[in-house]
């Protein structure tokens, strides 16, 4: 090629191209550049400077290729130089400014091919009003700001000295970009950059992975460039303090603003290790002074803002920082992405995504071109009105909304270090006071009505309004109005015996004596504990003890189920003169006397009347719920909330016919029961496993107005549900976006509510619309507060995650006989006064700019599989009781056999004390560790079994020799293993027979494994109750057979259900035909 | 709440909590006269505070 020469790239330029070619076509790396020049004189005057300017710098002659392997700068002696131009004199001002705005970010956006020279465009635009203004755009890779400086003073000098007929007077260039280029190569190859390098693995070792700022929308897996520009401007006064408050500690403009964005980074991601990039000049060398070329590097500050220091204090870190950088500053940041982030995470950038710029100049010459480089930068350019901060933003992750809320912050931040720089991290301000109300108090204004009454009285109330109106309805049809229902409640809480503020435990089948019995144990005054006879007797052991419970109240078919150690028992399906139930247990004589049996000196109770007087702050019902240290707790809740919260569903959804589909032992139960009783509807009663079987929800849901469901029963029934059902609740664990959708094509109202136990079923609610979007939770329901709080209990502004505490009418007791525990989730009201409590939730949650709430995700280990709440410290202290067991953890996983779902990571323990020596001992350890390893699962699984609920059980068991941990010595979540598909291929059984092929070929697909033996059992590849409920709906499909569920429980391996298929597919003719062949 | 210096205090249903020792107490809260790290008030609550009826609900119950 003639007329070019060939010299090697700088390492910015190997980054910049390196950037480019990841996205060929974005313009994030194009400099832009207005420059204003004297309307007098023709354009060609400006031409003839730029041919000047051309000819005086090499990179505005220069492209960029590879050339063996090697990147190299291709310098061309000569380039034709044009200057395309646009007349806008003869538009009105306002117009040409928009013509004129167009136009520079169209010549802002067009790529550049970087092997094809220039790698820069200028257009001439002439204003009205005898202005001329040329747009530069130059790509990064040949230019930086100070570039921009350098050009603009020399086109300017060579335009004026033409009009003056004087010859210009410019710098001299003693050398030229590619010397630089060369001499950085020599200058770091001495040792330098290996030096600094060194420095910079130290400083940056375990350098978080994301800035954690709370983004707007998920962030794409790979991240794009389109940006937009917010712009603030600071007041001089706050400024030149600000300014002062750096000098006088030894620090400069730059360190105190870079100060107030750190304090600002913490104060919203929660993260207190903050690292900033900032671009350093680079012109080390006087003779690099007026050069145009690419000589910025970026330095990453890392600022450690633990402790809750006072601003002072953190301005002097971030000096430290700082400083420190500046003497380590000429590692091209390629060079240090490599040593420390080597792999590429293509959907953020590497090491740091917030930058920091302070300008040194007065105007900022770069106009928004519709990109951003990083997640988020401030360019600050000091003015004569103060200082105008520039945020770059991605527009993928934020809305301007959030951008201005942020500047808004960041300008209250550095305000309050001004007026007291001792003020601490934790109190600088985030939100503005008007802010900080609305929030606190307008979004919490939720007062509202709810009758003074206990539970039964209103029920009483309406058996008097309507005492002939059906109030229960069996699922085999069998009825009780209101009237006999209030008769019959107020008949046996004569019967119980029990006293005020005592507790009974109600194990009995969904029948109308059910609803009965909870209204005879709350007119009795006592609280009733639901026991699932479903539930391992462990189990139920342990509540039963744990609640002290004074009676139990079952039938003859259940009692069999529970365990042997128990109170006295009524039994319901006894009829009532019988003699008083018997005390079932004779291993514990010391248990005190059954009341029932009751002393001489203590008056019979009356059959009627003389029921004692029950206010709301007297319990109604004791719920457990999964505790971390291995064993539930029991939620104390009064009446209060009950009431309150029933009144508030009643408002909104109206009341009215009601299933009650959900397990007792499942707080929200109640909604359904109370519900329709407190507005006069009838309470609907579903079979027992209708919440497994599709059409039995169908079939239950009919004549409903109103269903409650959780999300994973939605998921599988809500093509099940008859068509035009009035109102849905879903609520219990997040609501996918999908099921939701799928509910409003059933249902003409849907709500998503959401709320812990310990504040009453529910606390917020959310009316999900058509054609939603994002799921939120909504704001809280009546007489409730909701405050999002960091870990100081401060709250945090619109968009920022943060802990919800939940106050009002549906703050529960506590925890039952345990009140240190109470009292550590129970905390002071800081915010509504008058001596309440708030609880914390321990969930993740931010706020909408409307004032609705959003989930984001638990703070702890608890969390919800399929709608259950579980404590994973739970399980894994019932697994640790094992002998088996050194040490354990429990996990929930996506990857699970069967889907979500828990997976469980053991350390066998120990018999030896580790010699590393190889001899017959230790072989004979390795076998014995073998066989445990095969048997282990089916053990444990057992051993869990016997302990605790179904939901609670491993999907798989995976046995590790140690688990892996952080640097912090916490135990590293993301790094355990996924679960092995499948157990040891020797036990594996081809199936025989077609029908076992078919079912094989079901159970793979549901339990995503490659195959399944014959004699492979369902749940333990990782089926769960859910997933059987698919099973049978594909049995179905199949072979046209309606197996019940229970039967898949019982036949649990691909033979097993093979053989079940067979028979329920044959009819009882088909059956005698076969005995008489086999006779 | 991180772990650190806190006080036990209570209400005037005499419900229990601990609060940071070194803030202003929220209305309506008074000073039980224990304070010391996180658990050690927990500690401290779990024995004293043994009826965690309210105490306006105790009274009615007493009288």
């Amino acid at each position: 090629m003639t007329g070019t020469y060939v010299l090697p790239a700088s390492f910015a330029q190997e980054r910049l191209w390196f950037l480019a070619r990841l996205d060929p076509d974005a313009p994030a790396h194009h400099v832009n550049a207005m420059i204003e020049l004297p309307g007098q004189g023709d354009p060609d005057r400006c031409a003839q400077a730029l041919r000047e300017l051309v000819r005086r710098h090499e990179t505005l002659r220069t492209a960029l290729t590879v050339e063996d392997g090697a990147l190299v700068q291709v310098v061309h002696v000569d380039l034709p130089v044009t200057l395309p131009s646009t007349d806008l004199r003869h538009l009105p001002p306002e117009h040409a400014e928009r013509e004129y705005r167009a136009l520079a970010v169209a010549e802002a956006r067009r790529p550049f091919t970087l092997d094809r020279p220039p790698l820069w465009r200028a257009h001439l635009v002439r204003m009205p009003g005898d202005e001329q203004r040329l747009v530069l755009v130059v790509h990064h890779a040949v230019f930086d700001a100070r570039s921009g400086t350098n050009f603009a003073a020399e086109l300017r000098e060579l335009h004026n000295a033409a009009g003056a007929g004087r010859p210009p007077r410019l710098p001299d260039l003693p050398v030229q970009y590619a010397d630089y280029a060369a001499w950085q190569r020599e200058h770091l190859a001495q040792g330098v950059l290996a030096d600094q390098l060194t420095y910079w693995r130290q400083r940056l070792a375990g350098l978080p992975r994301d800035a954690g700022l709370p983004t707007d929308r998920p962030r794409p897996a790979t991240r794009g460039h389109d940006g937009a520009e917010f712009h603030l401007a600071l007041p001089a006064d706050l400024v030149d303090r600000l300014e002062a408050l750096a000098r006088q500690r030894g620090a400069t403009l730059f360190m105190a603003l870079l100060t107030g964005l750190k304090a600002l980074l913490a104060r919203y991601s929660g993260q207190y290790d903050v690292a900033v990039g900032t671009p350093v000049a680079g012109r080390d060398l006087p003779e690099f002074e007026p050069l145009i070329g690419m000589f910025v590097n970026t330095l990453v500050l890392r600022t450690d803002l633990t402790g809750d220091p006072p601003f002072e204090e953190l301005l002097g870190r971030v000096r430290g920082t700082v400083l420190d950088a500046l003497d380590h500053a000429e590692v091209p940041f390629d060079q240090l992405v490599q040593a420390l982030q080597p792999e590429r995470d293509p959907s953020r950038t590497p090491l740091h995504q917030v930058g920091f710029n302070l300008l040194p100049m007065e105007s900022r010459g770069q106009f928004p071109n519709g990109t951003a480089q990083l997640d988020l930068s401030l360019d600050v350019v000091r003015t004569a009105e103060g200082a105008g901060v520039y945020f770059e933003y991605s527009t993928d992750l934020f809305d301007e909304d959030t951008i201005a809320r942020l500047a808004g912050a960041y300008e209250l931040i550095l305000a309050a270090a001004v007026a007291e720089p001792r003020t601490r991290l934790s109190e600088l301000p985030s939100m503005a006071p008007e802010r900080l109300r609305e929030m606190l108090t307008g979004w919490n204004d939720t007062a509202a009505p709810y009758p003074d009454l206990p539970l039964h009285e209103l029920v009483g109330e309406q058996a008097a309004r309507t005492p002939d109106a059906v109030a229960v309805r069996g699922a085999d049809g069998a009825e009780l109005t209101y009237a006999e229902l209030d008769a019959r409640a107020r008949e046996l809480a004569g019967r119980l015996g029990v006293g005020v503020e005592s507790c009974v435990a109600v194990c009995l089948p969904r029948d109308p004596g059910l609803i009965v019995t909870l209204f005879a144990v709350l007119r009795a005054g006592a609280c009733y504990l639901p026991l699932d006879p479903a539930y391992p007797q462990e189990r139920l052991a342990y509540l039963l003890e744990d609640s002290g419970a004074a009676l139990l109240i079952t039938d003859s078919t259940y009692r069999d189920r529970l365990p042997a150690h128990r109170p006295p028992e009524l039994l319901l399906d006894q009829p009532p003169s019988d003699p008083p139930p018997t005390r079932p247990s004779l291993e514990r004589p010391s248990l005190e006397r059954p009341s029932l049996e009751r002393p001489a000196d203590q008056p019979a109770p009356a059959s009627t009347g003389e029921l004692p007087s029950v206010g709301q702050d007297h319990l109604a019902y004791l719920i457990y719920t999964s505790g971390s240290t291995g064993r539930p707790k029991g939620v104390q809740v009064p009446h209060r909330g009950v009431v309150n919260l029933v009144t508030d569903v009643i408002r909104r959804l109206g009341g009215g016919d009601t299933l009650l589909m959900t397990s007792l032992s499942f707080d929200i139960a109640a909604l359904e029961i109370f519900t329709p009783l407190l507005s006069g509807g009838t309470l609907l009663l579903a079979p027992e496993d209708a919440a497994r079987t599709p059409k039995e929800i169908r079939r239950a849901a009919e004549h409903a107005d109103l269903v409650q469901l959780t999300p994973s029963v939605a998921g599988l029934a809500a093509e099940h549900l008859p068509a035009g059902l009035p109102r849905a609740i879903l609520g219990g664990e997040p609501l996918p976006l999908d099921v939701a959708r799928r509910m409003l094509q059933v249902t003409e109202e849907l709500w998503n509510f959401y709320g812990p136990t310990e504040t009453t079923i529910w606390s917020t609610a959310y009316r999900v619309p058509d054609g939603v979007t994002t799921m939120l939770i909504g704001t809280p329901v009546a007489n409730t507060t909701a405050y999002v709080v960091d870990r100081d209990l401060r709250p945090v502004p619109v968009g920022v995650a943060g802990e919800l505490l939940l106050g009002g009418a549906g703050v529960t007791r506590g925890y039952h006989g345990r009140a240190g525990l109470t009292a550590e989730r129970f905390v002071p009201d800081p915010f509504g006064g008058g001596g309440g409590r708030l609880y914390r939730t321990g969930d993740l949650v931010r706020w909408c700019a409307d004032g609705s709430l959003e989930y984001l995700e638990r703070l702890d280990d608890q969390v919800k599989v399929r709608g259950v709440r579980i404590e994973l410290d739970e399980v894994a202290a019932v697994l640790r009781e094992h002998p088996l067991v050194g040490r354990a953890v429990v996990a929930v996983r996506e990857d699970a056999p069967g889907g979500r779902g828990l997976v469980a990571y053991v350390v066998p323990a120990q018999s030896d004390d580790g010699s590393g020596d190889v001899d017959a001992e230790d072989r004979e350890a390795e076998a014995a560790a073998e066989s445990v390893r095969e048997h282990a699962a089916g053990v444990l699984r057992a051993h869990l079994r016997a302990r605790l609920p179904e939901a609670m059980i491993p999907a798989a068991f995976v046995l590790v020799d140690d688990f892996p941990v952080l640097p912090s010595g916490k135990l590293d979540r993301a790094a355990l293993p996924p679960p092995e598909p499948g157990p040891a291929a020797a036990a594996f059984v081809p199936p025989r027979t077609p029908m076992e092929e078919t079912l094989a070929a079901i159970w793979a697909d549901l339990l995503g494994r490659d195959r399944i033996g014959a004699s492979d059992d369902f749940f333990a590849l990782g089926g769960h109750s859910l997933l059987v409920v698919r099973l049978v709906g594909r049995i179905t499909d199949e072979f046209g057979v309606e197996l019940p569920l229970r039967r898949c429980f019982d036949a649990t391996t691909v033979e097993e259900q093979a053989l079940a298929v067979l028979e329920h597919s044959l009819t009882e003719a088909d059956l005698l035909e076969l005995l008489e062949d086999e006779l | 709440m991180r772990d650190g210096q806190y006080k036990v205090v209570v209400n005037d249903e005499e419900q229990y909590s601990i609060w940071f020792a070194e803030r202003p107490l929220p209305q309506g809260w008074r000073e039980a006269g224990f304070d010391g790290p996180k658990q050690s008030c927990l500690d401290h609550i779990e024995q004293i505070w043994t009826d965690m009826r309210p105490r306006s609900l105790r009274e009615a119950m007493d009288h």
